[in-house]
């Protein structure tokens, strides 16, 4: 089987394109001409992180950044005002709302897709599914394109959450996520008993000479995967200090609270802090078709203090600038209240977040109606979206990846960034 | 013309004279003299020369002829040229004339045409309007039509129920549990309480309002209170007022309850919701319990606070004042029942009803809770309802499900749940003042009025709803219930025994 992934794409370039230059590589590319990030983009964006907060089920814009108190449809909680004048989110988030100097609100996203797998495919893809090809999640496009060739951490790392060689597609799986199931570090870090750290240099290095002789003439994306997998787990061991969480403060511990929410929020902390390009936390669930508010008291009730702990420690700092948060899930929820007081899942007028790296925090963008049924203001959809991440990461979206001879646009094409909220 | 016709003599003199002397030329051709000859020839020289003058005489006289006949014409053609232009321009005169007043004509018509047009427009805009008026008033009249119905219906019904009390008690037979009565809100009903004379219904719903409906004069009357839902309501008889809570935390007291409901006072109760409420059987204490995890006890007098409980580590869901007045139990999410001392204050004991609650893994988030709390007129007995073996957390997919407690003995007894294969959760329940069995009332796949024994696991009668029941009250005769429901109605039903139509007279 031919090498399935990438070989003209931005990721090769990227993560190998220094050492692979001056060896002529390049050259046998073919369309380089046509998909290489330009170096100094390349190096201008390899400062920028993103993490992402997954708010897994869906959760509701109503009981978050898009309030419609005294409405029909707007539930029993009150909006609150926030540290920027003018702009009110829900009672449920009264710590976040202290950080929304940082927020950007986009609150007329239309997905038009209500299934929670194609719904999420959208967000974490900027694409509709296409039958039988897999684009790259946003975190492993983000690993390719954002991770400096000599950072020895992997570019994707996803707390609480698994990890599946698919999300990084034709990237290479070097590019897929390493997953903290369950907001634990990586199984076996440590090695085992009886070896030495020069006896597994050592076992290292024959297995290394006995497969490059094996892979020669032999280039497939099975050998790559392997050796990739080898040469990601030996970069985690030594660098095993980055899942090393025991040395969090218990003031830290205290100010974001002691949930495993809140562990995860100061995990991600400590992984933007090394230098991981693209983390992404899980915080599940909010698929809340029963007792809405109920579950909203709960789920966000985790959620607000430490995330607003995140936003406010990345910002103190400095590392707000340069890392992009966003929160975001598969859609947002029915503006209308069934008979099991719950919501249902709604995609054609939700909210999310931004924060950080390339935004204008304190904005808001995008209108709801009276009671929040559709968008009446800057639509925007998953397309819009992923325009405005790579612009606010200094990528340009408009550059396709390239997977055998063919371009795979990074952002649907139709669409453009949201300017209004790009710093 | 007088020399054309003297030439014209001459020249027909000299041919005459010629001709009638034919031999004097061939004479003079040999022997006349010469100047004979030459006069011969002069002669016929000048007949041939006055035929040619004659000729051109004639030809220029037509053709002066031709030019005075054309000058005639063009003459004339002048004169018609001028008649023409004289003509043309009276035409024009005319026509100008015409025009004026056809533009005249045409702007008086059109101006014409915009007050029709107008006329129109409003004519147009007066039957839609006019239209509107007749749905009101048609539906108006068929609402009195339909209420006037209603009120036949039920003044048989109480004649029926008058007659047959007469002859004898009766007691409620839950089977035949049917609807009575139906008020329409504009949003979902949250809770509902009958006034002890049981002509009013006293509602909280999600509209953010307290209302008080005459059930026999209707409508109902709303009163705005609260900055949130209103999910919770007891009366206070001795004072006559009703408290309400709301799920911004708000302890609101309302009077003039007979006339329009007035708050009274309203304190900050809880921080989050306020969930529950409960009166002390002497009308003195009002308990609530909320989401800040607190149970509070305030004077019913003046609002003033009691005692601060706490102790509950999730929400409190629902309170209740033991009959005899001596002890407070409490019920949070987690399904644990704290039972407190009345007076002291003091925590006696915890019961267990964790069978109303799971964390549901998948999801990561509780659910269940004390959804309901009642006990039995003696005190005997304590019922708290809600769901149990919950299988999908978010979607509301469990078992609704009443647990009873010999509450001296601070012992379950028995998890009583429907009869049938319902999934939803109890919201409400009641013991029956004077007869055995317990009555709940709740929703999930449906809704439904569900009626257990005492001793018995499962309902002995099921009623169906059309709504998702958020509540219930029964009625101080024991036999009639009100349920507040998701469908922005409030129901009455009837749990008395049908009343038979009697028997038609033998055919003679």
């Amino acid at each position: 089987m031919r090498c399935q992934y990438a070989c003209g794409s931005d990721a090769h370039f990227s993560r190998r394109g220094f050492l692979q230059t001056g060896a002529g590589a390049l050259g046998a590319l073919g369309f380089s001409g046509m998909t290489a990030v330009s170096g100094a983009e390349q190096l201008a964006s390899q400062q920028k992180q993103v993490v992402v907060f997954w708010l897994a089920g869906g959760v509701s814009q109503l009981e978050t950044w898009d309030p419609k108190p005294g409405t029909d449809n707007g539930g029993p909680f009150l909006s609150i005002p926030t540290s920027v004048p003018g702009i009110e989110i829900c009672e449920l988030l009264p710590h976040t709302a202290k950080q929304a100097h940082h927020l950007s609100l986009v609150r007329g996203v239309n997905t038009a897709e209500d299934d929670h797998g194609k719904g999420a495919y959208i967000m974490l893809h900027g694409h509709r599914q296409t039958p039988g090809f897999e684009y790259p999640q946003l975190g492993s496009a983000f690993a390719s394109l954002l991770t400096a060739p000599e950072n020895p951490l992997p570019g994707y790392i996803h707390v609480n959450g698994g990890g599946s060689p698919s999300e990084a597609s034709f990237l290479g799986p070097q590019f897929a996520p390493i997953g903290l199931a369950g907001g634990k570090p990586p199984a076996n870090l440590a090695l085992p008993d009886g070896i030495t750290v020069d006896n597994d240099r050592r076992r290292r290095e024959l297995r290394a000479k006995l497969s490059g002789r094996f892979a020669t003439g032999r280039r497939q994306s099975e050998t790559e995967a392997y050796n990739a997998s080898y040469d990601q787990a030996a970069s985690l061991l030594a660098r095993k200090d980055v899942f090393d969480f025991s040395k969090i403060t218990d003031a830290d511990r205290e100010r974001y609270g002691k949930h495993e929410f809140a562990q995860h929020c100061l995990m991600a902390r400590q992984l933007v802090e090394n230098g991981v390009t693209f983390t992404k936390v899980t915080h599940t669930n909010y698929d809340t078709h029963s007792e809405n508010f109920n579950f909203h008291i709960e789920q966000l009730g985790e959620f607000d203090r430490p995330f607003a702990a995140f936003i406010q420690d990345l910002a103190d700092r400095g590392r707000l600038a340069h890392t992009l948060v966003i929160v975001m899930c598969e859609f947002g929820r029915t503006p209308r209240i069934n008979h099991l007081v719950g919501r249902d899942h709604w995609s054609k007028a939700w909210s999310i977040a931004v924060a950080g790296c390339g935004i204008k925090g304190g904005t808001v963008v995008g209108k709801t109606n009276a009671n929040g049924t559709e968008v009446i203001e800057r639509e925007v959809n998953g397309g819009h979206l992923f325009h405005t991440y790579y612009r606010a990461v200094g990528l340009d979206p408009t550059k396709a990846f390239w997977h055998e001879g063919r371009p795979f646009n990074k952002a649907d094409p139709k669409t453009d960034s949201i300017h209004e909220i790009l710093a | 013309m007088k020399w054309f016709q003297f030439l014209s003599g001459c020249c027909l003199a000299l041919l005459f004279t010629i001709q009638s002397t034919p031999g004097l030329a061939q004479e003079s051709a040999t022997s006349e003299p010469l100047p004979l000859q030459f006069a011969r020839r002069d002669l016929t020289r000048w007949t041939t020369q006055v035929e040619v003058s004659v000729k051109t005489v004639v030809e220029r006289q037509a053709a002066l002829d031709a030019a005075s006949k054309a000058v005639a014409d063009a003459k004339a053609a002048q004169q018609a040229a001028d008649k023409a232009v004289v003509d043309a321009a009276a035409a024009i005169t005319a026509a100008e004339l015409a025009k004026v007043a056809a533009e005249k004509a045409l702007a008086d018509a059109v101006e014409k045409k915009k007050v029709a047009d107008a006329a129109k427009a409003a004519a147009d805009a007066k039957v839609p309007v006019a239209e509107q008026a007749v749905k009101p008033a048609t539906d108006a009249k068929a609402a009195a039509e339909n209420a006037a119905a209603l009120v036949q219906q039920q003044l048989k019904i109480a004649q029926e129920r008058v007659a047959a009390i007469e002859k004898g008690p009766i007691t409620p037979v839950p089977a035949t549990t049917r609807l009575l009565n139906t008020l329409t809100h504009d949003r979902p009903v949250m809770a509902c309480r009958f006034d002890s004379l049981g002509n009013s219904l006293f509602v909280g719903a999600q509209d953010n309002s307290f209302h008080r409906w005459d059930i026999f004069a209707g409508p109902m009357l709303h009163q705005p209170g609260h900055g949130s839902w209103v999910g919770a309501i007891q009366l206070l008889p001795k004072l006559n007022q009703a408290v309400t809570g709301g799920h911004e935390g708000k302890l609101t007291w309302w009077g003039d309850l007979d006339s329009t409901p007035k708050v009274v006072r309203t304190v900050d109760a809880h921080k989050g919701y306020l969930r529950a409420i409960a009166v002390s059987p002497d009308g003195t204490l009002v308990a609530t319990g909320g989401n800040d995890n607190m149970v509070r006890v305030w004077s019913a007098a003046d609002g003033s606070l009691v005692k601060e409980l706490p102790g509950h580590e999730r929400h409190v869901y629902n309170v209740a004042f033991h009959p005899s007045g001596k002890f407070l139990i409490s019920g949070d999410l987690v399904g644990v029942l704290k039972q407190w001392e009345v007076g002291p204050w003091t925590l006696i004991r915890d019961l267990d009803a964790k069978v109303l609650w799971k964390f549901d893994a998948g999801f990561q988030a509780d659910v269940g809770g004390i959804r309901a709390i009642d006990f039995s007129p003696d005190g005997k007995l304590l019922a708290v309802g809600g769901i149990t073996e919950v299988s999908n957390a978010f979607a509301g997919v469990g078992v609704p499900a009443v647990v009873l407690f010999d509450f001296e003995a601070g012992k379950q007894l028995r998890v009583m749940k429907p009869k049938d294969n319902f999934q939803g959760s109890v919201y409400s329940l009641r013991f029956h003042p004077t007869e055995p069995f317990i009555v709940a009332a709740g929703g999930g796949n449906g809704a439904s009025l569900w009626f257990w024994k005492y001793d018995e696991e499962k309902s002995f009668a099921d009623v169906k709803l059309p709504g998702v029941a958020y509540d219930m009250t029964l009625h101080p005769d024991g036999l009639r219930l009100a349920v507040a429901m998701f469908d922005k109605t409030l129901r009455i039903y009837d749990m008395g025994p049908k009343i038979e139509p009697p028997p038609a007279p033998a055919a003679k």
